[in-house]
């Protein structure tokens, strides 16, 4: 341990074992979920290839390589691009990552998933333990697994371990999280048998039991993990008992697993599990449990426990094993270095936006909101490469985008000077993270990246410094580009701007407005359901009005239920297909399907209606060699198109 | 109503005047069903068991008819959708001022006394007209991602 990282994080950086495997460190990235970047037909992409080289390259003592189903009808596939392991024909690109693992010198292992109720994506039905309906429409109706089709399943497995070993892999992983194959038969929600595979814990557990013994049997010599859930959060439907998923890990433990990964939640679990709403280390104590109740098993986690350091904490009191980590490494792939570096301040932070998972399930590749780069790591237009000649950049605007081009320009030798208006670094992020209900920290850290890194690249921030064509004349030819990220305003569409009764959704979120008790909100979409949201919990009584037939329409589908689910909690009055007809001295007027009415309120907000800053770049055209513009002043958008434009612009200026 | 085989359903469950009523106050949400389009209530004790009555209501011309079948398990039940409340539910449910079980099946969907599910796949439900039920139960916006 020479670096100083390594001392202060000493119990994360010691060496682990793992089958008599030893590892460099107690970190195994985790397959929190697929990239989809695979082919129709299941095949790993050069893109994924990419993707798997740079996560190779983190620094993980062990790292697992994402779930690969393996039956050739295809009823364990559940992602639209999903790879698979069925057949030796897909073996080559296996191959490839195994081989960037162990040059890592990192252990290897792959996860084998039978994505089961959830499965069937191209069949139209998924397989089951018993006809048990979805809950969620996205998912296939059920056919129950006859006991020959139980058999021909665990044989699948059984040749999917072999062909991960023979790929070159150390060991496999089988996940029972999720509401996956095994995780359906080991609930009874979801298994209703009544033959030897049903009934009592033992009889559920009995196909998770044959799995791991065909593996063990298939590849003696090899580790294999499994993931189980330390909580299904099902039980309110009928599920398993968080005692009974501890029992499920105890028989785990005793057929003979090399290592248990405690995770939690089903997909249509109905409360959250991993999103930013839930605070960091909630879950530990499932963690705790599972290291009591199977001490012989060394015992990986991390859910929803982003910080290396929370992490090395809870190595050091024994509440796990190993941290599992996926989805912060997917946001910055040098946490770990940065950690053994001491440079934790520099990472960009997983925020649980979920735009991971939102994706997948659109049938869409995978990106991160907080990483640009995830998923382009092929693309040569995505990486940072030296300027072929320096030049002076003036960014205008320091909001995500803006910062993101000015910190990307800066990394390729360019000399960035940024201005804003506002007294600090942000732009509308501070105020949406200073009404974001589910976790204000987590959204700020985004801003402290943007501020440690700015000053480390040596980045001017010229703050309360607003561009006017008088600074442009007093500055002129002092930068050779010029790129405006100067946001979006809010217009709202009523006559004269609703006057002076109406204060602007972006000023009350940046604190520079005050408001009352009585409050109307004009627009429930992300801005105004924010605003709505905490001014309720802070007292008022809030009434939305939104002219659309739905709340939260640019609300990403990982965020809508939980903005439905706190207006319904807080009790605020969402009136949608709404119109405002006038702003009075007593209130809004507004009409709906039910005639006119006036909705009293002491305040008035408007959330709608976000009109592009785009009057500087015309003001510029002829004051400056190069023009670009980036983020939400083409056109009003969210914070992950902001982050991506404003890096991409950065790479090629 | 045919309760020719089925056994006896719940008495709230049975109360069809009280159903009915409520189909008439959110005949918008209604109307948009096909004809023969089917939604299911199912007692939860009855889920439990796998055996027990369901109560089913069928979009007509005429507006819902409701009929009671025998359930013995999932397969072949022929409905679209099944709502399974709890006993509490049931109750709250009933009581719900008429015009308001929506929003209330839509709490109880959201706390999980009521658990919705899905016999067919979205884009079928979304041809059988079920898309304003969901919307308005929130059904549109339950994704797997937490």
């Amino acid at each position: 341990m020479s670096m100083p990282g390594e001392k202060k994080l000493k119990h994360l950086f010691q060496p682990g074992k793992i089958a008599g495997l030893k590892t460099t460190n107690r970190i195994k990235y985790g397959a929190c979920c697929v990239s989809n970047y695979g082919t129709r037909d299941g095949y790993i992409t050069s893109r994924e290839l990419a993707r798997m080289q740079v996560i190779a390259d983190t620094g993980c003592g062990i790292i697992t390589n994402q779930g690969a189903y393996p039956d050739a009808l295809g009823e364990g596939k559940a992602y639209f691009r999903q790879i698979a392991i069925y057949d030796d024909k897909f073996l080559p690109q296996f191959e490839e990552i195994a081989g960037y693992i162990r040059d890592a010198g990192a252990i290897g292992i792959q996860q084998i998933l039978h994505c089961g109720r959830y499965g069937g994506i191209d069949l139209g039905y998924c397989i089951q333990p018993s006809v048990v309906p979805q809950t969620l429409p996205h998912f296939r109706p059920a056919k129950e697994m006859t006991k020959d089709h139980i058999r021909e399943t665990i044989d699948q497995h059984a040749e999917a371990a072999k062909r991960s070993i023979k790929a070159g892999f150390h060991g496999t992983e089988l996940p029972s999280f999720m509401g996956y194959l095994m995780a359906s038969f080991n609930s009874k929600f979801t298994n209703k048998r009544t033959d030897e595979y049903g009934g009592s814990v033992e009889n559920r557990g009995r196909f998770m039991c044959e799995l791991i013994d065909a593996i063990k049997q298939a590849t003696p010599e090899h580790p294999l993990v499994i993931r189980l859930n330390g909580a299904d959060l099902m039980d309110r439907w009928g599920g398993n008992t968080e005692d009974e998923c501890f029992e499920l890990m105890q028989m785990a433990a005793a057929s003979g697993v090399d290592m248990i990964s405690v995770t939690v939640g089903w997909q249509e679990s109905p409360e959250s599990t991993i999103g930013r709403d839930i605070a960091p280390g909630y879950w530990n104590r499932l963690s705790k449990r599972a290291k009591e109740l199977c001490p012989d098993v060394p015992i990986a986690f991390g859910q929803r426990l982003p910080n290396p350091v929370d992490a090395d904490k809870a190595l050091a009191e024994g509440v796990f094993d190993f941290w599992e980590v996926c989805r912060p490494l997917l946001a910055d792939p040098d946490l770990v270095k940065k950690a053994r570096e001491d440079r934790l301040e520099e990472r960009k932070v997983c925020v649980g936006s979920l735009n991971c998972l939102s994706r997948l399930f659109r049938d869409l590749p995978y990106t991160c909101t907080i990483n640009p780069r995830l998923g382009h790591e092929y693309e040569p237009e995505y990486a940072i490469k030296p300027a072929a000649e320096p030049k002076t950049v003036m960014v205008i605007g320091a909001g995500p985008a803006g910062m993101e081009c000015a910190i990307a320009a800066a990394q390729r030798g360019h000399k960035v000077t940024v201005y804003d208006r506002a007294e600090r670094i942000g732009g509308c992020l501070v105020g949406y993270a200073a009404c974001d209900l589910a976790n204000k920290a987590d959204l700020m850290q985004i801003v402290r990246y943007y501020e440690v890194n700015a000053e480390k690249l040596g980045i001017e921030v010229k703050l309360e410094t607003e561009v006017t064509p008088k600074l442009m004349r007093d500055v002129l030819h002092q930068y050779d580009a010029a790129v405006v990220a100067a946001g979006a305003r809010i217009e709202p569409d009523l006559p004269n701007g609703g006057g002076e009764r109406v204060l602007n959704g972006l000023d009350v979120a940046l604190g520079r407005a005050q408001t009352g008790k009585k409050v109307v909100v004009l627009g429930a979409n992300k801005i105004g359901l924010t605003l709505a949201e905490t001014l309720s919990s802070e007292g008022a009584e809030v009434t939305l009005v939104e002219p659309g037939r739905r709340v939260a329409d640019d609300v990403s589908p990982t965020w809508k239920w939980r903005h439905t689910a706190w207006i319904e909690e807080l009790g605020i009055d969402a009136r949608t297909e709404t119109r405002v007809l006038a702003i009075e001295k007593a209130g809004v007027r507004v009409a709906n399907g039910k005639g006119e009415e006036l909705i009293k309120a002491d305040t008035i907000i408007a959330a709608t209606n976000r009109t592009a800053n785009q009057e500087l770049f015309n003001g510029l055209q002829w004051l400056v060699d190069e023009l670009h513009m980036c983020g939400d002043a083409v056109t009003p958008r969210g914070l992950d198109q902001a982050i991506s434009e404003g890096y991409l612009l950065g790479c090629r200026i | 109503m045919d309760g020719g085989t089925a056994m006896a359903p719940d008495p709230l469950l049975a109360d069809l005047d009280r159903w009915s009523a409520e189909f008439a106050a959110a005949d918008a949400v209604f109307e948009a069903l096909q004809p023969g389009a089917r939604l299911g209530f199912l007692p939860r004790a009855d889920a439990d068991a796998m055996d027990g009555t369901l109560l089913v209501w069928v979009a007509a011309k005429s507006g819902m008819q409701a009929e009671l079948r025998p359930f013995e398990g999932y397969v072949g039940t022929g409905v679209d959708i099944i709502f399974v409340p709890e006993a509490a539910a049931l109750e709250r449910l009933h009581g719900a001022a008429t015009g308001a079980a929506l929003a209330t099946i839509r709490s109880l969907v959201r706390e999980g006394a009521v658990i919705f599910f899905s016999m067919r796949r979205g884009r079928e439900l979304r041809a059988l007209g079920y898309e304003p039920l969901l919307d308005a139960l929130g059904l549109a916006f339950l994704g797997a991602c937490r």
